[in-house]
């Protein structure tokens, strides 16, 4: 016959014949199509016949697909009809249902997005894994003393020093800046100098402009999209000129893409380094006097030990010099980039950080909710288990297998949870602006269609409907059938058991949630509330940035303390809440003594217009003369910190330029928050304009007023301000507001853990009432024989309460001591703190109790209501 | 009396006559054959294995042969009510046509 052998069908298609119609392995199905192939590659060619044999297998596999899609989609029609018409009998539920998963969905997300945040932290840069940043150590008397800054010439230096160090970047941010540009005047802050290697060792993508040279030039500034919108539109802003006071003119050259708000530099303007100093000038400084962020970025997989190794020689050469003059070891401290944002190192002048604490605390809420929410969907669906029970018996009579069951229960709450995530998604949608400004979380809305957290969302959707609904469908569907269909079916006993500890759990949750927060708002309460040592109230705190007011500030002063209102009028440098520190050398025992202590600086009335007390000696007076370069005030704790017996008239210096001694001491005041205890402080004159001196200028005016600051007054004020300058606006703060927000991290903790127990109040209510309900249901014949024989509609409710009662009682003893510990926990970080009020764990206690009543009741008293005619007749 | 269907008849014939090399493709052919158009592979099988499941057919696996892949053939075999359901079709059908050549061909002839 033929010579040539007729090659094998077509690979692919028997192998997905194989796959379709396995045939216990035998394949004479696919034995008979590979005969009639040869037959017809034997008579009409190899070709024709593998078009036959493909035709086959394509025909065969879409009938195999439209076959079971049919009937899968048969079946699941099935499946909703069953699960609408459920929805339908039992709204009331299935609302409860939809209302717990969604809010538990829709918390989840949002601390998904808040995690997420958190947790890419100057992660956009993508030379992340190698930039450090090198933070100061000076160690001073053998103590350290942290600086998250260095010093300007520390960058250049090492670069000439360190062949290996790729790039360096020094960063300064500056103050708030008044930005003009034609009609437009605006306070401008997040403006920082930084070197023209930012643009390459960052990512900031560059827009607009050169990246070489957008910033070697002085007087050049890169802005952001945004900003450049802000001052120039739609207008090109290249070489557009901005002016800024007390400075020269900036001209735009560049302009880059919005970065992401989670980095640790808010950035919305670069000026080149240049504007500030030249390179001479900024190698010339000394590397004791700190003052940039220093960055440089390393080459992969660098051996910090190779620089340390090489360290000695660089110190003898730069830092040596200066050891002597300043008392200090100078040390350095790499930090890489992406953990900056969570260091708890303590540096001076650092930048704002977050808080790991956070973190965990909204991780664990996270948990906790969802754990609520589907303990409340598991509860909800054995609670239903008794309506339920004939459907599945029903079902399994007419042979649908326990798998079928299975998967239509777990089908049915991956449908509910589905449709509680849908809401949940809106919910958010709708909520995160004001959340954002509630909680100060700066989440982006653009983060809702970021596939990944889309993904994440629906993996928790899944995660909900599967966990959720797992118990419920081997629960249910493992009911014996005959069981099922006769009439009298009650869950067993470990069944109820299960049931009490779920609840029981969620009460001990959101009880101690509640004690939680009461505790944290009284302790917010008490640091607004406590004396701080001086008047916080009533005083106002003009900003002066401006010198043509500052030059003529004399005057400004004495033209102020003329009006009626105003008790009196002093300049300071910052102000309580906002010190400065400085080393300076103290008179001790054996001889001077070096020590860091925190500073404030005043003009004259300082002591007077914050309403502190002076114990000894006197206040900062005119009369004498040399004050202003001479008198230091201290505090007690100074005092008691030295162990001066007779403080009046003891030393204090700083470098070789400041003589003082003290002139008086002043009563202990809080000037930084209650988280802190008081330290030694010290307060000494601004010489500035106001005494005709050189030197530092203030930057705040404080005034205090007799009584509540009146509108009149305040126009008044920017009145006379205006009349000394009309260029500046009138910005002001009130101090006690000042004061107060340095509480806001701990306010903002607050009302999370407020909005926390919110949820979780809803949340355990709403499983109170499923398993209220589920007693309720499981009691009927008992209730009804009880009203049969003559009980009230009240004892009826009583008696069904008890159960729940013993339940509360329970959660409220674990409750109150695990709640204790965190609180304690929280108020570590206070130096000053209330203490534990048993009153309000009872109030707290007895609510809860009434709460609950209050829930259970409404199926109790259904329950008690009911006809017991229809509840009997079965028997 | 359970009736068959005319595709069932006709597979059910094919393999009586086909006797011991009765499998899919023969029998196919012998139906495309007969009838003079071509059935499917799936309607072969639909059929093949509805009468199996109707107990007029057996199968049995055969050795396993080169041509095929060396995969065996399913062989199918009339049974003992098989072959009673083909006799009471053709009985029924000789029956009803019995009359007819006398009623109407004589008639048509005319």
């Amino acid at each position: 016959m033929k010579k040539k052998p007729i090659p094998g069908p077509p690979r692919l298609a028997e192998r997905l014949l194989k796959r379709f119609f396995p045939d216990q392995g035998i394949f004479s199905t696919i034995g008979d199509l590979e005969e009639v192939y040869r037959n017809i590659a034997e008579e009409e060619g190899t070709a024709r016949a593998r078009l036959w044999y493909r035709m086959q297998a394509f025909k065969s596999i879409l009938s195999y697909f439209k076959h079971q899609f049919v009937w899968s989609i048969i079946m699941f029609k099935n499946y909703l009809f069953f699960t609408s018409r459920l929805i339908k009998r039992d709204k009331f539920h299935y609302f409860l249902n939809f209302l717990g998963l969604s809010t538990g969905i829709a918390c989840c997300m949002i601390i998904i997005l808040f995690l997420r945040n958190e947790l890419t932290y100057d992660q956009h840069h993508e030379n992340a894994d190698r930039i450090y940043r090198i933070s100061s150590n000076y160690v001073t008397s053998g103590r350290p003393l942290l600086y998250a800054v260095a010093s300007p010439a520390l960058g250049p230096r090492l670069k000439e020093e360190f062949p290996e160090i790729e790039e360096f970047v020094r960063i300064f941010p500056l103050p708030e800046m008044l930005f003009v540009y034609g009609d437009k005047r605006l306070y401008q802050d997040k403006i920082v100098f930084a070197d023209a290697s930012i643009l390459r060792v960052f990512t900031y993508p560059l827009l607009q402009g050169d990246i070489e040279t957008c910033l070697k030039d002085p007087n050049s500034i890169v802005l952001t999209e945004t900003l450049a919108q802000r001052y120039f539109g739609d207008e090109d802003p290249l070489r557009k000129v901005i002016q800024v006071e007390n400075q020269d003119d900036l001209q735009v050259t560049g302009v880059i893409k919005d970065p992401p708000r989670n980095s640790h530099i808010p950035i919305e303007g670069i000026i080149s380094y240049s504007s500030w100093q030249t390179d001479q000038q900024s190698v010339g400084v000394s590397m004791y006097e700190p003052s940039d962020y220093t960055y440089v970025m390393l080459p992969e997989r660098y051996d910090l030990a190779n620089f340390y190794e090489k360290y000695p020689a660089f110190y003898e050469k730069y830092c040596k010099i200066d050891e002597e003059s300043y008392g200090q070891v100078y040390k350095l401290i790499f930090l890489k980039l992406k953990d900056i944002h969570y260091n708890t190192v303590g540096f001076r002048f650092e930048m704002p950080l977050g808080n790991r604490s956070y973190l965990y605390a909204f991780f664990f809420i996270g948990i906790f909710i969802l754990v609520l929410a589907c303990v409340n969907y598991v509860n909800m669906a054995t609670a239903r288990s008794s309506t339920r029970v004939r459907e599945i018996g029903m079902k399994k009579v007419l042979g649908s297998g326990k798998k079928d069951l299975v998967f239509q229960l777990l089908g049915e709450s991956l449908l509910v949870s589905f449709i509680a995530m849908v809401f949940a998604y809106g919910a958010v949608l709708l909520s995160l602006t004001p959340l954002n400004q509630l909680l100060d979380l700066n989440l982006d809305n653009r983060m809702l269609f970021n596939p990944v957290l889309i993904a994440a969302v629906l993996g928790l959707f899944l995660l909900i409907g599967i966990v959720s609904g797992i118990y419920p469908a081997f629960y249910l569907s493992s009911i014996r059938s005959v069981t099922a269909v006769s009439v009298g079916f009650s869950s067993s006993r470990a069944e109820v058991r299960i049931r009490r500890i779920l609840v029981t759990f969620q009460f001990v949750i959101s009880i101690g949630v509640i004690i939680i927060t009461l505790f944290m708002s009284r302790q917010i309460e008490f640091m607004r509330n406590r004396d701080l040592g001086f008047k916080k109230e009533n005083v106002i705190s003009i900003r002066l940035r401006d010198n043509d007011v500052i030059q003529k500030i004399a005057a400004f002063k004495q033209e102020l303390i003329q009006h009626p209102d105003i008790i009196s009028v002093a300049t300071g440098i910052g102000q309580p809440g906002t010190p400065t520190t400085g080393l300076y050398k103290f008179e001790g025992r054996d001889g001077m003594e070096d020590h860091n202590f925190w500073v404030l600086w005043a003009g004259f009335d300082f002591i007077q217009t914050l309403g502190a007390e002076i114990v000894e000696g006197r206040d900062f007076d005119p009369g004498f003369s040399t004050d202003p370069q001479k008198g230091i005030i201290v505090n007690e704790t100074l005092v008691r910190f030295m162990g001066w017996d007779n403080p009046i008239g003891k030393r204090i210096t700083q470098g070789t330029h400041t003589d003082g001694h003290v002139i008086g001491v002043v009563k202990d005041f809080h000037f930084a928050s209650l988280h802190n205890k008081i330290e030694p402080i010290l307060i000494r004159m601004i010489r500035g304009p106001e005494n005709n001196l050189p030197g530092s200028v203030p930057s705040n005016l404080m005034v205090r007023l007799k009584g509540q600051p009146l509108t009149n007054t305040m126009r008044w004020l920017e009145d006379r301000w205006n009349k000394f300058n009309p260029n500046r606006p009138f910005v002001f703060s009130f101090l006690d507001e000042s004061f107060d927000r340095l509480y806001d991290a701990d306010r903002r903790q607050n009302r999370l853990v407020e909005i926390f127990s919110y949820i979780c109040i809803i949340l355990s209510l709403l499983g109170l009432l499923g398993l209220s309900s589920f007693t309720s249901i499981r009691r009927t014949k008992e209730v009804a024989l009880r009203k049969v024989l003559g009980a009230s509609a009240t004892q009826i409710v009583l008696i069904m309460f008890r159960e729940i009662f013993f339940l509360i009682v329970l959660a409220i003893v674990i409750a109150i001591p695990v709640s204790l510990v965190f609180i304690d926990m929280w108020l570590g970080k206070f130096a000053y703190k209330t203490g534990i009020n048993p009153l309000m764990l009872g109030a707290t206690a007895i609510g809860a109790i009434l709460v609950a009543f209050l829930t259970a009741s409404y199926h109790s008293i259904k329950a008690a209501h009911a006809n017991p005619v229809v509840n009997l007749r079965y028997e | 009396m359970k009736l068959l269907s005319r595709p069932e008849e006709l597979f059910l014939l094919a393999i009586w006559r086909l006797q011991d090399s009765a499998y899919a493709v023969t029998i196919r052919d012998q139906v495309n054959e007969i009838t003079g158009k071509i059935w499917s592979f799936g309607a072969t099988f639909v059929t093949l294995e509805r009468l199996v499941q109707k107990r007029y057919l057996t199968s049995y696996l055969s050795e396993p042969t080169q041509k095929r892949g060396g995969r065996s053939k399913r062989m199918y075999k009339l049974t003992r009510e098989g072959i009673k359901a083909l006799l009471d079709i053709k009985k029924l059908q000789e029956n009803m046509w019995d009359d007819i050549p006398r009623l109407f061909l004589s008639a048509e002839k005319k």
